[in-house]
């Protein structure tokens, strides 16, 4: 190929409009000439300025957050304890504060403010909601009381995958026990023969975490309990399963969360 | 204590040699919204192009190397992965055609979130996005047809003639006078380094 053949390609080039036969042609001549591979760089400067004629569109939050957990991740592996942060720890409420309605009435309030803070100011009414659910929830669930008392500490972010892109959730750890807080949010409603499962990776084998459920709202909340020490697994997931759980996920996850 | 807001894109870049996450993060709050723009507007469906940027900033990160600083501008090279992964996407969603592909309709209707990036960076980018777009409207509608179809369709020489109806030293002929009217009424702005 001629220099004079090379830069009449080079602008289709830059958009990337050229027939596979003329691109390998082009790369041929390419290789063994500077000249048109400095007019090929000018040429793509064309089309940096046509991508800016795109309608410009900020991406949404969730797909920074995504990236920046792998990127994180990848940054510092760090084993799980370190990576906790405390930022969002609750505030400590004894246990016999919480005999009352009235006491979990606050401590409800707490969770309202601190676990779900990350709700739309639009999504209020639902957060009414969810805190009376909670209240109610909270008469007889030892468990659940005696988790949001130990001071639990955000352990990780879950981001809905493609499957379930409205999906969100946070996950809490208890700072004295192995077991966690599950809360999340935006999963469809399901039928009475289906449930959500929890799953609690280790060297990318799961360990199944529990089944829950969602209200009208698409909000749930649940208490894993791991066997091990929760510094041993490295993600958590969500899939949804026939009602009782599956040994393994039988389908696409849509939530995950890397610890 | 490292100036991640000051710094340039180069020495971002080089940072993330060292996995440098906060490097990466700088890089992705300066450049993401002309990357998923363009990716929006070549695929017209969110969650493609939300699929596409992932995989450009960590393709960045795991592979900071590919960036060669002194050859072109760190944001050019970005766009320039973009485009060829939301081409690839293209040609093979035409080549699988029982998958719907939306039409630019359904960006136009985005709901744009709150926050977002630095106010000037955006100010910066929509006096370039105005600039060109007058550029482009001083070309006759058949070549700006052309570059609709070359640059954000994806479609190459032979199947822009296809499509057109129009024999294939035509296509390239209008393409090639369509990107000349283009760079020249560009140069004028000073704005891009369009001579090599």
């Amino acid at each position: 190929m001629s220099c004079t053949e090379s830069r009449e390609l080079s602008e289709a080039a830059a958009l990337g409009a050229l027939d596979p036969a003329d691109q390998a042609r082009l790369e041929q001549h390419l290789a063994g000439c500077a000249a048109c591979r400095r007019e090929l760089g000018a040429t793509e400067a064309i089309a940096e300025a046509l991508a800016l004629t795109a309608q410009q569109v900020t991406p949404p939050d969730r797909l920074k957050a995504r990236i920046m957990q792998v990127v994180r991740l990848e940054a510092r592996p760090q084993p799980v304890a370190a990576i906790r942060r405390p930022f969002l720890r609750l505030p400590a409420l004894p246990l016999g504060r919480l005999s009352s309605l009235g006491a979990a009435a606050g401590l409800v309030a707490a969770l309202g403010v601190g676990l779900w803070a990350f709700s739309l100011a639009s999504e209020l009414e639902s957060q009414r909601q969810l805190n009376a659910s909670l209240i109610q929830g909270l008469q007889g669930r030892d468990d659940l009381v005696q988790l949001v008392s130990s001071q639990p500490e955000l352990m990780s972010f879950l981001n809905g995958t493609p499957e379930a892109p409205t999906a969100r959730g946070r996950m809490y750890a208890s700072t004295i026990n192995d077991t966690a807080l599950l809360l999340v949010d935006g999963l469809k409603p399901l039928p009475s023969d289906r449930v959500y499962q929890v799953w609690l990776m280790q060297a990318g084998q799961p360990r199944s975490g529990g089944t829950f459920t969602v209200d009208g709202n698409g909000q749930g909340r649940w208490v894993i309990r791991a066997d091990e020490p929760l510094s041993r697994y490295q993600a958590i997931i969500v899939t949804e399963e026939p009602s009782g759980g599956s040994p393994a996920p039988t389908t696409p996850r849509l939530l995950t969360g890397l610890f | 204590m490292i100036d991640y807001q000051g710094a340039d894109d180069e020495a971002l870049v080089a940072r993330l040699a060292e996995k440098d996450a906060d490097a990466l993060e700088a890089l992705y709050d300066r450049h993401s919204r002309p990357v998923f723009s363009l990716a929006l507007k070549m695929l017209g469906e969110v969650t493609a192009a939300e699929e596409v940027v992932q995989e450009v900033f960590l393709k960045l990160w795991r592979s900071p190397e590919r960036f060669v600083a002194g050859r072109g501008k760190f944001r050019s090279w970005l766009l320039g992965v973009t485009h060829h992964r939301a081409v690839d996407e293209l040609r093979s969603r035409r080549s699988d055609t029982s998958r719907r592909v939306a039409g630019d309709a359904e960006a136009e209707t985005l709901r744009i979130p709150d926050g977002g990036p630095d106010p000037a960076e955006v100010a910066w980018l929509g006096v370039q996005h105005d600039i060109v777009q007058r550029a482009l409207d001083t070309l006759p509608p058949e070549q700006r047809e052309v570059i609709d179809l070359a640059y954000f369709k994806g479609l190459t020489h032979s199947e822009i003639a296809a499509a057109l109806g129009e024999p294939l030293g035509t296509v390239k002929t209008r393409l090639r006078l369509a990107i000349q009217k283009l760079r020249s009424a560009l140069e004028t702005e000073r704005l891009w380094a369009v001579k090599p």
